[in-house]
């Protein structure tokens, strides 16, 4: 009879909540103090991954593009961003097609992916996905699949005193399987799709286009690029995603409502990028 | 008709059966009580994380607005589903998308700031501690010369782009001048 209680409590989910309610329950269960730890964790890995990355791709030096891309973002972070997290958002110069985001909110695009876009709606959409994986912690819990904490978020906080020994180790593993998650293996493709999806409902929430997200993958299926070796390795492939896009009800409402693209103000700020 | 809810006590069957009835209709009751609170789950408390959020009507954006909540306003969760929640917020009841709010109470910014020396050493230069890291470092040099397997870091780019976040006023202006009048 408990059982079936039991059995009662845990069935007003869908199915596709279910997996995100044991995280959520551990979450509920938490005081304060212990998200703010997680959340210093969080960042403090960020950090590091960040700095990688910035060591493999050299920041573009070029303070207004850097700038206006850190606004089109932090116009979408304003409406959706994690409230006790900074959102960095900037320009990494290499052709490789691609944006990055780590946790604790450092979000990256490359010169090779703003040379592909034709409007703001677009750097929005890019932006927006890589926003919904900072606030899904979609790398946070793929470390977590991989073994680095005890029992769900909680194991990160061991980072935190991370200056030496067995802590410290673990920190580097946990970095070191991060940049492995980005270029090399990907997040699940759920995480991947999930992305696609909540992006596309930032856009409808902001005002860009919501057809922007799609626009962008059909391009890029197009061309065939090898500059496009790393996001084909770590993303599900663009048909899958578009497949998973199409949704009539977005078409709609498209054409119904004043949504912006912003194409002037983007190749405004994009001139000096050479096509 | 072998069982006896109180063996010990002496008191006539009739009792005990009336008992049971009692005892039985409690159980029911408490069952029902907890299931229909389940249902509800006791209406979850959730907060806005968003600096706005509009409550919709359906959970469609195409339906109306019934109110617009602002960022740490509490609201009930009596549902969810489809990256939507069913909330009641103060008076007004409606959807809004499961983004918007979190199970946790917001976080201040001030409160999770770290110390930068935490972090960083400066001239770290780490060592990969997979091949599959440092595999991946080489496929994208596009080169098959022998790479070492550290991997550097740029901690004053990283300095850098921490100075750059634009003011929230900045970004008001911004989006006003292109989502409100761009094209």
């Amino acid at each position: 009879m408990m059982t079936l209680l039991l059995l009662f409590s845990t069935q007003q989910l869908p199915a596709s909540e279910r997996l995100g309610a044991r995280a959520r329950f551990s979450e509920v269960s938490k005081t304060t103090a212990d998200v703010e730890e997680d959340v210093k964790a969080e960042i403090k890995l960020g950090r590091q991954i960040a700095a990688i990355i910035l060591g493999k791709y050299p920041l573009d030096e070029r303070e207004p593009l850097n700038q206006y891309v850190s606004k089109v973002g932090h116009s979408l972070s304003y409406f959706v961003g994690r409230r006790e997290l900074e959102y960095y958002l900037s320009v990494v110069d290499t052709d490789d097609i691609n944006a990055y985001a780590t946790p604790g909110g450092y979000i990256f695009v490359t010169t090779g992916l703003l040379k592909q876009l034709h409007d703001e709606s677009e750097l929005a959409a890019v932006l927006a996905h890589e926003i919904v994986h900072v606030n899904k912690r979609h790398i946070i819990k793929a470390l977590n699949v991989q073994g680095f904490s005890d029992s769900g978020q909680r194991g990160i906080v061991t980072f935190l005193g991370g200056a030496a020994g067995s802590a410290r180790v673990a920190f580097d593993q946990a970095v070191d399987s991060a940049m492995d998650v980005l270029f090399s293996q990907g997040l699940h493709h759920e995480n991947e799709f999930e992305a696609d999806r909540l992006a596309v409902q930032i856009l409808y929430q902001v005002g860009y286009d919501p057809d922007a997200l799609d626009r962008v993958l059909t391009r890029l299926s197009k061309l065939g690029h090898k500059h496009l070796d790393v996001i084909s390795k770590t993303h599900p492939s663009f048909k899958q995603r578009l497949a998973h896009l199409s949704d009539d009800e977005i078409e709609q409402l498209a054409k119904q409502l004043d949504f912006k693209r912003l194409k002037p103000r983007f190749e405004e700020h994009t001139v000096d990028l050479t096509r | 008709m072998g069982w006896r809810i109180c063996p010990y006590l002496k008191i006539g069957y009739d009792v005990e059966v009336k008992m049971a009835i009692v005892y039985r209709t409690l159980l029911s009751a408490g069952m029902l009580m907890l299931f229909t609170t389940n249902l509800y789950a006791a209406g979850d408390k959730y907060y806005v994380q968003s600096k706005q959020a509009k409550l919709y009507e359906q959970h469609s954006f195409s339906s109306k607005v019934v109110s617009t909540l602002k960022q740490g306003d509490e609201v009930m969760v009596l549902n969810k589903g489809d990256d939507w929640a069913q909330v009641k917020a103060g008076k007004n009841s409606g959807w809004l998308p499961l983004l918007l709010i979190s199970e946790q109470k917001p976080v201040s910014r001030k409160s999770v700031l770290i110390e930068k020396s935490d972090v960083i050493e400066q001239n770290a230069r780490r060592r990969a501690s997979s091949t599959s890291v440092a595999g991946a470092a080489r496929g994208l040099q596009g080169d098959d010369s022998e790479q070492s397997e550290t991997l550097k870091s740029d901690y004053k780019a990283l300095e850098k782009i921490e100075k750059n976040v634009p003011s929230e006023k900045a970004v008001k202006k911004f989006m006003k001048e292109g989502l409100e009048k761009g094209e």
